[in-house]
């Protein structure tokens, strides 16, 4: 198969981001937590323009990779003002930082 | 550019400056009350320099014969983020809906107003990065949804 062209391909942008509780959270209440809040907030037809995806979680820092494209990342940030809960635990998300590829982020 | 913020508990002060924001208030040190009914709206909008904090409740509440007086009297009108944060599922969509509104008729009005997170708890507290984006999803610009957290306070004379 071809490859797209780049003026056509998605530009993409990946946040990383750390979840703020007095619990430690575990990698599985997260993803079904982003997952339910994400359905909540944008549907799947957003996710879908969104490019919307939880890449990593890790456990130890609770911090987790998220990606979006660049069209939809300040609409994201926004949102992400919106969740607030991860198993009835009461949750802050702090950004850590925003960037294009995934090496660049996971350095922050 | 500077980043403001107001919180309903005194005590989250200086935790919400730790986030990043360049000054904190709390809704006792300016002059905020609390909206919500069209008979309450009316008699805050008419205090002069007043801030009237989260007009709307189902949408019928914040008319432009509300928001003409809190343009002649210089009235702030405050969204907090955590009266949506309380809402769920329906309600927070009808909310949500009623606050686009209210937004739409400051902006033809021009009336000032800002967002802010209004919070009650640690947990309440978000970004100066989350909150200046969170005008977006009220309709917003990016620029005008910047300003709304940051030069909309110097306008509207709370700092």
């Amino acid at each position: 198969m071809k490859p797209y062209p780049p003026t056509l391909r998605e530009k993409r942008r990946y946040l990383k981001i750390r979840f703020e509780s007095n619990e430690k959270l575990s990698t599985k209440e997260v993803v079904k937590a982003f997952w339910n809040w994400a359905s909540s907030t944008f549907g799947f037809l957003g996710a879908a323009y969104s490019s919307f995806a939880l890449i990593n979680f890790d456990e130890e820092n609770q911090e987790a990779l998220i990606r979006t494209n660049n069209e939809w990342v300040d609409f994201l940030i926004g949102s992400l003002g919106f969740f607030e809960k991860v198993n009835n635990k009461k949750v802050r998300i702090h950004i850590i930082r925003v960037s294009g590829t995934i090496k660049k982020t996971k350095k922050a | 550019m500077k980043w403001y913020d107001l919180v309903r508990n005194p005590e989250l002060k200086e935790e919400a400056l730790s986030l990043g924001f360049d000054k904190v208030f709390s809704f006792e040190e300016v002059n905020a009350f609390e909206g919500g009914s069209l008979e309450k709206n009316r008699k805050i909008v008419r205090k002069k320099k007043a801030l009237l904090v989260d007009p709307v409740v189902k949408g019928k509440e914040f008319d432009s014969a509300v928001a003409q007086v809190a343009k002649d009297n210089n009235v702030t009108i405050v969204f907090t983020l955590k009266r949506l944060l309380e809402a769920h599922g329906y309600e927070r969509a009808r909310l949500l809906r009623a606050e686009i509104s209210a937004i739409q008729l400051c902006l033809k009005k021009k009336v000032n107003f800002i967002i802010c997170s209004g919070a009650e708890d640690e947990y309440d507290l978000r970004q100066p990065l989350i909150l200046s984006r969170v005008g977006l999803v009220f309709g917003l610009t990016l620029p005008k949804s910047k300003w709304v957290v940051g030069k909309a306070y110097e306008a509207g004379d709370v700092v």
